[in-house]
C-alpha cells in the first residue's frame, strides 16, 4: 500500500497554517477518482476516466472547481488505476500552485476496487477529522454547496444519528442521465429523511418488479414520497463515523446500494441520512450516453456559472460567441466552411473548405479536413480528420487519425493513436483502440467476489488473445483493435434495458449495465468463448435458472441441424446458424454440443431404422461429415471431455438397439477425424468405465481403448465394419 | 345541478354494540340502522341529508339494505315533513318578494331498497340503470362543515381524464390508542406539482396488511409513471366519490359480463364500442375476486382503488381517479367507529355552544347543572346535584341525584341511578346504570344493566357475551376481530373493510 504523498509545494501554501488556526473548520474533501467501473473502455485503458476531456477540459476540473467554489479547505484524491498518472496531472495543474484555494493531496491507494475499499482504507489513514464531503471525480455541478451544507447543519443540529446528507439534483424521471442505475429514494415529507433506496430497473423493463420498502421503517412516518426523479449526483456530506462504518461493515462494496441502503434497513446502527434536493444542475458523467449530455448542457450554459469561456484552465480562451459556440484563440477556420451552433473549438485547429461542425466538441492542434461533416460528435486534441468524412455521434480520441473519405456511424469510438485509411465505413458502435487492451488491473472492475474475478480476468486475458489488428475496419495500413466486436450480443439485452438506438455509445452501455450483476459478467465472459474451467461451471448454474429457454434452444438447435443434415447444407452454414442461435438465446457451448449429438444421433437412428444403412456405416457416415461442427464447439480439454460425456448419455437416451455399438463407432470417427485426442479419451474413459450406468454400453469402447493404447500399427483391421460387429457379441459373451 | 346523489346507509359494524351490527341476530340486536344513531340527538343521516340540500343535486337517493330501508323511511318522515314546513314557510315569506324564483322546492328523497352484498355490486346491479348523468356516492355517517360547493367545483374542474373523483381528509383524532383510530391505510397518490394536472389517487394498502407481508410493495411501473409518489398515513378514505357519467359506462359493462359468468361462465367479450375501452386486467383482478369471494363482490372503495391501479398498470394511458383533500381548515368527521361516533358528537355539541341556543325541555331539580355544551332530550328527568357536560342525552332518558356526566352519550330511555359517574362512555337505548357506578371510556349495550357500584375502565358490555364478535373484551375487541376474518381472504394485502365500510356485508 502506498503511502501517504503529499505535495512539496503545498507545504509553503497558504493552506496549511491556515488549517491550524481553525481546525474544527476545515472542510475536507474526499474525491473518489476512480469509479471502479469500466465503461469508459477502452480509453480508461490508457488513461484514468477523470482525465477524459469534457469539452476540452479535463473530467476532474469540474470537481475541483466546485470544491473551490464550495470553499473547501483540503481536498484529498482517492487514486487507483493510473494513479500516477492523476499525481502528475495535479502537480503540474494550478490547485497546486500557493495561490490554490485548497490544499491538494493525492492519496494512492492501488488495491482498492470499490468505494468500500476506498473507505476503508481512508478510515485506516485516519484522515479525517470532521465532517467532509465525497465526491466523486467526474461531478459537473453549479450548486451551491453554502445550502447543502447549511442544512446539513440544521438537520445535524436536530438530529443526533444523521450521518449523510445525499445531494439530489431534481429532474424528470426519463431524464438522460438516469438511464444508468435509476434509483428510487424515499423521503420523509417533513423532514427529507431518506428512509429508504433501492435501484430500480429502467422503464422500458418488462419484468414486474417492486420497490419493498420494510414496513418497520415506516413505523412513525405520516407522509412520505418516493422519488424516482432525481438524479443522483455523489455529492455527499457525511459525518466522520462514515469511514467507520464502512470498515465495520466490510462487506460493503458499493456507495448507495451498499451502503446506504445497509445503514437504512439496519436496526444496529440506527443512523439517518438526509436528501437534499436541489434544482440546479448537478450530473455525474458515468457512461458515454451521459457524457454526451452533460457536454451538451455544458456547452449549453446550463451549469453557469460554470461555462466554457470562463476558461476554467489557465491556458485557455475560449470567447462565446451567439448560438453557443465556443472559439479559442488562432483557429483556423476556412472561408466556406460552417460551424452550426453548441460548437466548441480548441486553439491551433485548422478547419477545412466547406467543412459543417455542429453540435460537436472539437480540440485543439486538430487538422479537419475539407467537406467534413461533423454532427454531435467530439473530437479531442491533436486529431487529424481527412477530406470527405462523415462523423456523426462519435468519439474520436487524441492523436486518432481518420484518413479521407471515412465514415464514422453512430455511436463509433475511435481510441488513442487509433489510424483509419481511407474509404473505410465503420459501423454503429464499434470501438476501436490503438493498441490491444492489455489485461487490466483488477481493480478497474467494480467486483467483489474473487471468483468473479478471475473470471473477469479470464475474459481478459483471453480477449488480448484473440484482439489482432482489425485491418477489415481500419483498412490495410490502418492501426486499431477491435475492442469488443461481439456487437450482435448486446441486442438481446436491450430489450431488457433498452435506451433509444441512436444514443452514442449505446451498446457499450447495455453492455455495462449492471456491472455488479454476475450474470452480465458470465455472460460477456460466455462471448469471448473462454471457456476455461471456471467460466464454464459458472455459466451452467447461471443457466440452471433458465432452464425453459434452454429446452428451447434444444429444439430450435436440432431441428438446425437436422436441416442442415436434410439439405447438405455446408459445414459454415450450420455452425453460422447454430452460433447465431446460441447467441441469440443466451445458451452456452455445452446446450450447442447436446443439440448437436441429439441431432447426429437421431439420424443415425432414422439410416438404422429405415433400415437404409448397418450401424456402424450409419455413424461413420453421419459422424464423418457432421462430426466436424464439434471443431467449433469444443475448444478445450474440459469441453471434449464434457462432449463425449454427452455422446454417450445421448446414446443411452436414445434407444438404439446396439447402443455399445453407436458409441463405440462414433467416438473413433470422432477420433479418426481428429476432433478427439487420445489424451482426453483415456481421460474420459477413466471417470466413465467405473460409472455402472453406463455398464451395457462401455464394453466395445472399452475394448477400442485398450486396442487404442496398445498399438497404433494395426489399427486398419479395426476399422471394418463387419469385424466390428461380430467383436460385440464376442465381448457379451465373454463378460 | 344535475348530479344525482346516492347516499349508502349501511350497518355499521363498526358501531357495534350500538347499530344493527349482525345480520344473524336481528332479534337479539337492539341497535339501530347506522344511519340512525343520533349525533347530538340528530340522527346522523340528517346531517347528510341537509348537506345534500345545500348542495341542491339533481335528485336524492337515500340507499339502504332493504331490511332497513322501511326503518329509515319510516325515521326520516319528520324530517321530511319538517323540510316540506320549512320550505312552505319560507315560500310564504317570499311570495310577495322579487326572488320568489330562487325558491326551489327542495329535492325529492327517494329510498331504494338493495339487495346487494357489497356496495359496489349494490352500485353495479341495482343503481347504474338509475343513473343518468354525473353522480356522487355518500356515506351516510359524516359531519362536516365545509360546504358541498368546494366538493362540486373540485369535481367541475377536474382532469378530462379523470373519471372520478375520490375526497379524503387527514385525521383529525388524536391518537391516544393506535386502535382506536381504526384501520389505517398507505394512500398513494400523485401530486403533480410540477405539472398542469390535478393529483391522482394511486392505490390504497392497508396498513395492517403490509405489516403482516412485512413490505410495502410498490411496482416499479408506477414510479415510471408517477416519479414523485406520495405516500399518506394520515388520511382516510371520506367516502365520498363524484363519478363523472362515463364511469357509470364503464361499470356497466362490467355488469353484463358478470352476468355472462353467472350465467354460463362463457368468455365472450361483448364487441361494443365501449368494451373495447375496457381492460382485460381490469377483469382479471374482478374475475380473482369471484373466486375468492363468496359474495362476489367488494366494496367500493376497492372498486375504486382498482379504477385507481388503472392509470398505472398499463402501458396505455388510462382514465384515472381524482383525490382532493380536504383542506384541515375545515372539519370533516365520519363516525364510522365508536371513537369518531364521539368526535362527532363533540364537534356538535362544541357548535352548539357557539350557538349558544338551549331549547330543553326537560324537567330539571333544583342545583342540576346541565353544560352549555350539553344537549338533552325531550322528557327527560334530571334529578337533584347532577351534572352534565359536553354530552347528549337522548329522549325519555331519567337521571338520578349526584351523578355526574362528562364527554359521554345517552341513546333514548337510560336509566341513571344516583350517584353515577359516567366519563366518555356511549351508552345504548334503555340500558340501566345502577346505583354508584363508575364507567370510564365504556361502551354499553342497549338495555343492559350495569350493577351497583360496578368500577369500569375501557369496555364494553353487551349482552350477548358468548358471541364471538360481540365478546366482552376491551374497548375495541368486536371490531379487530370482525375485522379479522376478513383480511384472509382480501387480494393483495389489501383490506376495505373500513375504508369501504361494507355496509351490507354481514
Amino acid at each position: 500500500m502506498a503511502g501517504k504523498k503529499g505535495k512539496n509545494s503545498s507545504k509553503g501554501s497558504h493552506g496549511g497554517p491556515k488549517a491550524d488556526v481553525v481546525q474544527d473548520d476545515r472542510l475536507q474533501a474526499i474525491v473518489l477518482t476512480d469509479s471502479f467501473e469500466t465503461r469508459f473502455m477502452p480509453l480508461t485503458s490508457e488513461k484514468p476516466r477523470c482525465l477524459l476531456p469534457l469539452a476540452n477540459v479535463p473530467l476532474i476540473e469540474y470537481t475541483l472547481e466546485f470544491l473551490a467554489k464550495a470553499g473547501v479547505n483540503e481536498v484529498y484524491l482517492v487514486c487507483s488505476s493510473h494513479a500516477s498518472k492523476i499525481d502528475e496531472y495535479i502537480e503540474d495543474s494550478k490547485w497546486n500552485l500557493p495561490w490554490s484555494p485548497f490544499k491538494v493531496t493525492t492519496l494512492m491507494s492501488p488495491e482498492a476496487r470499490s468505494v468500500g475499499d476506498a473507505m476503508r482504507d481512508l478510515d485506516n489513514r485516519g484522515i479525517i477529522t470532521g465532517d467532509f464531503i465525497l465526491v466523486s471525480g467526474d461531478v459537473v455541478t453549479n450548486i451551491e454547496f453554502d445550502k447543502v451544507l447549511e442544512f446539513h447543519k440544521r438537520m445535524h443540529s436536530k438530529d443526533k444519528d444523521h450521518i449523510v446528507t445525499m445531494c439530489l439534483a431534481k429532474a424528470s424521471q426519463f431524464h438522460k442521465t438516469r438511464t444508468f442505475e435509476p434509483a428510487a429514494f424515499i423521503l420523509d415529507q417533513s423532514n427529507n429523511r431518506c428512509l429508504y433506496y433501492q435501484d430500480i430497473p429502467s422503464s422500458s423493463s418488462k419484468a414486474k418488479t417492486e420497490v419493498e420498502i420494510d414496513s418497520d421503517l415506516l413505523e412513525d412516518v405520516d407522509d412520505f414520497v418516493i422519488r424516482n426523479d432525481l438524479i443522483d449526483c455523489r455529492i455527499d456530506i457525511c459525518s466522520p463515523l462514515v469511514p467507520a462504518v464502512f470498515q465495520e461493515n466490510f462487506d460493503y462494496q458499493m456507495l448507495r446500494s451498499d451502503f446506504i441502503k445497509g445503514v437504512l434497513t439496519s436496526d444496529l446502527l440506527s443512523k439517518h441520512v438526509y436528501a437534499y434536493v436541489t434544482e440546479e444542475y448537478a450530473n455525474r458523467v458515468v457512461s458515454w450516453k451521459t457524457y454526451d449530455t452533460i457536454t451538451q448542457d455544458f456547452i449549453g450554459r446550463w451549469c453557469y456559472p460554470l461555462v466554457l469561456d470562463s476558461n476554467v484552465l489557465s491556458d485557455q480562451t475560449y470567447s462565446y460567441e451567439s448560438g453557443h459556440i465556443y472559439k479559442e484563440r488562432d483557429i483556423m477556420l476556412a472561408q466556406s466552411c460552417k460551424i452550426g451552433k453548441n460548437t466548441a473549438i480548441g486553439s491551433k485547429t485548422k478547419i477545412g473548405e466547406g467543412t459543417t461542425i455542429e453540435n460537436s466538441v472539437i480540440g485543439r492542434n486538430c487538422q479537419i479536413g475539407e467537406n467534413i461533416v461533423i454532427k454531435n460528435s467530439y473530437v479531442w486534441d491533436n486529431a487529424v480528420i481527412g477530406n470527405n468524412s462523415i462523423i456523426d455521434h462519435c468519439i474520436v480520441a487524441s492523436n486518432a487519425t481518420l484518413r479521407d473519405n471515412v465514415i464514422l456511424n453512430d455511436g463509433c469510438i475511435v481510441g488513442y493513436n487509433v489510424f483509419i485509411d481511407s474509404n473505410m465505413e465503420i459501423p454503429n458502435g464499434t470501438k476501436i483502440s490503438g493498441q490491444p487492451v492489455k489485461s487490466m488491473h483488477a481493480h478497474e472492475f467494480g467486483i467483489s467476489d474473487d471468483e468473479e474475478e478471475t473470471i473477469e480476468e479470464q475474459a481478459k486475458n483471453s480477449r488480448r488473445i484473440i484482439t489482432s489488428l482489425a485491418v477489415n475496419l481500419v483498412g490495410p495500413k490502418g492501426i486499431g483493435y477491435v475492442y469488443d466486436s461481439d456487437i450482435s450480443d448486446n441486442d438481446e439485452d436491450s430489450s431488457d434495458s433498452g435506451e433509444g438506438a441512436n444514443a452514442l455509445s449505446y451498446r457499450l452501455e447495455e453492455f455495462y449495465l449492471s456491472d455488479d450483476s454476475i450474470s452480465s459478467k458470465t455472460f460477456k465472459s460466455k462471448k469471448k468463448r473462454t471457456m476455461s474451467t471456471n467460466s464454464m461451471y459458472t455459466d451452467r448454474e447461471e443457466n440452471a435458472s433458465e432452464l425453459d429457454e434452454d429446452e428451447d434452444f434444444e429444439v430450435e438447435g436440432i431441428e438446425t441441424v437436422k436441416r442442415a443434415i436434410e439439405n447438405n447444407h455446408d459445414l459454415d452454414t450450420a455452425l453460422l446458424e447454430l452460433n447465431t442461435l446460441r447467441m441469440s438465446m443466451n445458451v452456452t457451448y455445452h446446450e450447442v454440443r447436446t443439440a448437436t449429438v441429439i441431432a447426429l444421433l437421431r439420424r443415425v437412428y432414422h439410416f438404422i431404422a429405415t433400415q437404409t444403412l448397418a450401424p456402424k456405416q450409419a455413424v461413420t457416415k453421419v459422424f464423418g461429415q457432421w462430426g466436424l461442427l464439434f471443431r467449433r464447439q469444443a475448444f478445450e480439454h474440459e469441453e471434449f471431455l464434457d462432449l463425449m460425456n454427452i455422446i454417450i448419455h445421448q446414446t443411452l437416451a436414445i434407444g438404439f438397439e446396439k447402443p455399445d455399438l453407436v458409441l463405440f463407432s462414433s467416438l473413433s470417427t470422432l477420433y479418426d477425424n481428429d476432433i478427439l485426442e487420445e489424451d482426453i479419451i483415456y481421460e474420459w474413459w477413466e471417470q466413465v468405465s467405473t460409472d455402472p450406468a453406463y455398464n451395457d454400453i462401455n464394453k466395445l469402447t472399452a475394448k477400442w481403448i485398450e486396442w487404442l493404447k496398445q498399438a497404433d500399427e494395426e489399427s486398419s483391421e479395426e476399422g471394418d465394419s463387419e469385424d466390428g460387429e461380430s467383436e460385440t457379441d464376442e465381448e457379451t459373451d465373454e463378460e | 345541478m344535475q348530479i344525482q346523489a346516492f347516499i349508502f346507509c349501511g350497518r355499521g359494524e363498526n358501531l357495534s354494540p350500538f347499530s344493527q351490527f349482525s345480520a344473524d341476530e336481528v332479534s337479539n340486536s337492539h341497535g339501530l340502522p347506522k344511519a340512525l344513531l343520533p349525533v347530538g340527538n340528530r340522527m346522523m343521516i340528517e346531517y347528510v341529508l341537509d348537506w345534500c340540500n345545500q348542495a341542491d343535486f339533481k335528485e336524492i337517493n337515500v340507499v339502504a339494505h332493504s331490511d332497513d330501508i322501511d326503518l329509515i323511511q319510516q325515521a326520516l318522515e319528520p324530517y321530511m315533513a319538517l323540510r316540506e314546513q320549512q320550505y312552505e314557510i319560507i315560500s310564504k315569506s317570499l311570495s310577495s318578494s322579487m326572488h320568489i324564483h330562487y325558491l326551489q322546492k327542495p329535492r325529492a328523497i327517494n329510498f331504494l331498497a338493495t339487495k346487494g352484498h357489497s356496495t359496489g355490486e349494490t352500485l353495479q346491479k341495482e343503481l347504474l340503470s338509475k343513473i343518468t348523468t354525473d353522480f356522487v356516492l355518500l356515506p351516510c355517517d359524516f359531519i362536516t362543515d365545509i360546504p358541498p360547493q368546494i366538493f362540486i367545483d373540485q369535481f367541475r374542474n377536474r382532469d378530462p381524464e379523470n373519471i372520478a373523483l375520490t375526497f379524503y381528509y387527514k385525521n383529525a383524532l388524536e391518537a391516544a390508542d393506535k386502535k382506536s383510530i381504526g384501520k389505517q391505510f398507505f394512500t398513494l397518490y400523485a401530486k403533480n406539482e410540477d405539472s398542469e394536472s390535478r393529483p391522482v389517487l394511486l392505490d390504497i394498502y392497508s396498513k395492517d396488511d403490509v405489516k403482516k407481508s412485512k413490505n410495502l410493495k410498490i411496482r416499479t411501473h408506477l414510479l415510471w409513471k408517477y416519479p414523485k409518489t406520495t405516500v399518506s398515513t394520515k388520511v382516510l378514505s371520506a367516502f365520498i366519490y363524484f363519478c363523472s357519467f362515463e364511469l357509470s359506462h364503464l361499470l356497466s359493462i362490467k355488469e353484463t359480463k358478470e352476468d355472462q359468468k353467472s350465467s354460463g361462465g362463457e368468455e365472450e367479450i361483448i364487441s361494443n364500442q365501449v368494451a373495447t375501452e375496457i381492460k382485460p386486467s381490469y377483469f382479471r383482478t374482478e374475475n380473482e375476486l369471484v373466486k375468492d369471494f363468496i359474495n362476489c363482490n367488494k366494496s367500493l372503495g376497492k372498486v375504486f382503488r382498482d379504477l385507481a391501479r388503472r392509470s398505472w398498470k398499463h402501458s396505455t394511458p388510462r382514465e384515472t381517479v381524482g383525490i382532493f383533500i380536504l383542506p384541515e381548515l375545515g372539519t370533516f368527521v365520519r363516525a364510522n367507529n365508536l371513537n369518531a361516533f364521539m368526535e362527532a358528537n363533540r364537534f356538535i355539541l362544541k357548535i352548539k355552544v357557539q350557538a349558544s341556543a338551549t331549547n330543553t325541555q326537560t324537567t330539571t331539580a333544583g342545583a342540576s347543572a346541565i353544560g352549555a355544551d350539553a344537549i338533552v332530550g325531550s322528557n327527560c328527568t334530571i334529578l337533584e346535584k347532577s351534572n352534565i357536560k359536553l354530552s347528549a342525552v337522548g329522549a325519555d332518558c331519567k337521571i338520578g341525584n349526584r351523578c355526574r356526566i362528562g364527554g359521554s352519550i345517552l341513546l333514548n330511555g337510560v336509566t341513571i341511578e344516583d350517584e353515577v359517574i359516567l366519563e366518555n362512555c356511549i351508552i345504548g337505548p334503555h340500558a340501566k346504570i345502577s346505583k354508584k357506578s363508575k364507567l370510564t371510556n365504556c361502551y354499553v349495550e342497549g338495555s343492559y344493566i350495569v350493577d351497583t357500584r360496578s368500577a369500569l375502565k375501557g369496555e364494553t358490555l353487551t349482552k350477548i357475551i358468548f358471541d364471538d364478535s360481540d365478546d366482552l373484551s376491551d374497548d375495541d375487541g368486536a371490531e379487530s376481530s370482525s375485522e379479522g376474518d376478513e383480511d384472509e381472504y382480501i387480494e393483495e394485502y389489501y383490506d376495505d373493510d373500513d375504508l369501504g365500510e361494507d355496509l351490507f356485508q354481514r
